[in-house]
């Protein structure tokens, strides 16, 4: 079980958040106090839906560069709806994640069934098209006053500590634990992890390949959706031209971070929600501190480097380890 | 020894007084949260709130701003964090969306002062900047009045836009049409070009009017001065756009610098060093119980080939 959740390398990752944690906490008191913890968590939850989709297409060898514009896509769906008279929150809700879905069900279908050569440029398509779209459903404005039910999501908190524990967070915990469980115990979450570690091997032993890439790439899309009206609810409003925001670079890095890999078949939830996390208290410690953008961007670029670096690390180290390991045998 | 009493008195009511003053003085942390502080123009708002800070020992201003003008999620984190910090007094705010900020705040009882953008909440207490749609208006109505000086008969003006959908780049495109018109103009809005507020983009916009109007434009105007720049350079060969009045937005160095040489024609200046020592001041006057003014103008220019050199020596003092 260690082996298989790459315990080793976590334990390094839990590590560095551990560190970077204790860090701030010696640089600014505030950074323990119960608000700003609950601030954090509900800095994290964005992040953590959309990497979540990313993270099945990431151990599927693939990528999903439309995760952000299809958030920002189906919440300007939701407001442009909402400007049309609609004003059911559970039909809006409804209508982003079907049409976050239907994206992600295209980007599958492009790559398993009209065979474009790598997810990236099939998605980075999409991405445009998802921005563009965006600015057209809601002809350009920033949209507002969304009903109760659609902020609920990024709005409400339970209790009084730190002005209470962010439901948005909580419906992460409960979503991860659900995912690990499909992950590891399901047939077809091994068979997601078998694609990515040989996609040819798993289709001669019988597994319809083309179907488990298409529902990695449709999950992706619904866990945008449910970033889009988390967003609404945090913000209070949508707007088109948020699209452009690198929200897919911050889920590839949480991912990564966590002990996903761009080569495919690794990679888990906790270490995803680690990942997340770092990132999270990263931008927040970078607050706190009121350290300049230009250092900020050089950091987080930094922390995405290391984190690729490690990826080749651990890659390098597996197979030293499997051919001292034949070479074992042999004798 | 009468003489001694009295002096010594007087030199211990001196210091009671001093020290008094001193006590009076109270410490306060402010925060100032910017769209961004990775431009030029932001680093005056930024030179401006710190030159404050060094003017007042007893205030602590903390900057911070996001890495772009549209990176909405950055500064809405650095709000919610900083909301969240038992450390700081007062806040100044400059939105990149204000109705977000709008719903951030509510509740917030410590001042908050808005800084270049309103945000339309009761929690904030006043507003300090000039509004890009009446800036823009008064670098529309100047372009469109040189252009007739110039010798154009019709004032048409096309626009360069920044992002689509963002709401500066609205403001100033409103202002900047409302300009024109006030002087006679058209504003041509079924031929605005959106280059992203990239100064590459800007250029290849700028090839497609000259591809669709050989016989010229009057006033050509950009959201920032970057494009216009661009857009300037890449009509420099075009005959038919000899006398066209490129207009930007900022008025920053390399603006002024590009005015001289005769490039760019006018750039619309809101005075970034100014909004950010008025609007730390505006917080403390808060803090210290002054009621303050729903609006406090920073005034905003226009500057042409006659006034860019004295705005290049205001700007390059303003950073030393």
């Amino acid at each position: 079980m260690n082996k298989k959740m790459g315990g080793g390398v976590q334990l390094g990752t839990v590590l560095a958040l551990v560190l970077m944690c204790a860090f701030l906490a010696f640089a600014n008191k505030n950074f323990y106090s119960p608000g700003n913890i609950m601030g954090i968590l509900k800095q994290t939850a964005f992040n953590a839906f959309l990497a979540t989709g990313m993270l099945l297409c990431l151990i599927t060898a693939g990528i999903d560069l439309s995760v952000g514009a299809n958030a920002i896509f189906c919440a300007c769906l939701m407001g442009a709806l909402k400007e049309g008279g609609v004003t059911n929150g559970y039909l809006l809700m409804i209508v982003a994640i079907l049409a976050g879905a239907l994206m992600g069900f295209i980007n599958g279908t492009l790559l398993t069934r009209l065979h474009l050569p790598h997810p990236f440029v099939s998605t980075l398509g999409m991405k445009n098209v998802l921005w563009g779209a965006a600015l057209v459903v809601t002809g350009n404005k920033m949209i507002n006053k969304f009903p109760i039910e659609v902020q609920f999501l990024g709005r409400q908190t339970i209790g009084t500590f730190g002005g209470g524990f962010p439901v948005s967070f909580l419906v992460i915990i409960v979503l991860y634990i659900a995912m690990h469980i499909f992950l590891s115990r399901t047939a077809l979450g091994r068979s997601i992890y078998c694609a990515g570690g040989n996609m040819e091997a798993t289709r001669l032993s019988g597994i319809n390949t083309a179907n488990v890439l298409t529902f990695c790439y449709t999950m992706s899309g619904i866990m945008a959706a449910l970033g889009g009206i988390l967003s609404v609810g945090r913000s209070g409003i949508c707007n088109g031209s948020m699209a452009t925001q690198p929200y897919d670079t911050d889920a590839i890095a949480a991912c990564i971070i966590g002990g996903a890999s761009f080569t495919g078949g690794k990679g888990t939830m906790i270490g995803t929600m680690i990942g997340a996390l770092i990132i999270a208290v990263l931008r927040n410690g970078f607050t706190l501190l009121s350290i300049d953008s230009s250092v900020q961007n050089i950091v987080l670029g930094l922390v995405i480097i290391l984190a690729v670096f490690m990826d080749v690390v651990r890659a390098s180290m597996e197979a030293k380890r499997r051919r001292l390991a034949a070479a074992a045998k042999a004798h | 020894m009468k003489k001694f009493f009295v002096i010594a008195l007087s030199v211990i009511m001196m210091l009671a007084l001093v020290a008094t003053g001193f006590a009076a003085e109270k410490e306060y942390n402010i925060s100032v949260i910017l769209k961004t502080t990775a431009s030029e123009y932001w680093g005056y708002v930024v030179a401006g709130a710190q030159a404050y800070g060094k003017d007042h020992p007893n205030i602590h201003v903390q900057v911070k701003g996001a890495t772009s003008e549209t990176a909405y999620d950055e500064q809405q984190n650095m709000i919610e964090t900083d909301m969240n910090n038992a450390d700081i007094d007062g806040y100044v705010i400059a939105p990149l969306q204000a109705d977000m900020v709008a719903n951030m705040i509510a509740g917030q009882k410590k001042p908050i002062v808005a800084v270049d953008t309103n945000i339309e909440a009761p929690e904030v207490l006043s507003f300090v900047g000039t509004g890009n749609e009446s800036a823009g208006k008064l670098g529309g109505a100047a372009a469109a009045k040189l252009a007739k000086e110039r010798g154009w008969d019709k004032i048409y003006c096309i626009e360069i836009a920044g992002v689509q959908g963002d709401s500066t780049n609205e403001a100033r495109m409103k202002g900047y049409a409302a300009g024109v018109e006030s002087e006679g103009g058209t504003f041509l809005y079924n031929e605005i070009q959106y280059a992203n507020a990239e100064a590459n983009q800007a250029v290849a916009c700028m090839e497609a009017i000259m591809q669709n109007h050989p016989e010229g434009i009057a006033v050509i105007c950009a959201n920032n001065d970057d494009m216009a720049m661009a857009a300037a350079r890449a009509a420099a060969g075009n005959a038919a756009y000899k006398n066209t009045v490129f207009l930007g937005f900022d008025g920053i160095q390399s603006a002024c610098n590009s005015i001289l040489a005769g490039e760019e024609t006018m750039s619309v200046c809101q005075e970034g060093y100014a909004m950010g020592y008025n609007s730390v001041d505006a917080v403390v006057r808060a803090l210290n119980g002054e009621k303050l003014d729903k609006f406090i103008d920073a005034g905003a220019s226009v500057v042409g080939p006659d006034t860019a050199q004295a705005r290049l020596d205001q700007l390059k003092g303003y950073l030393k």
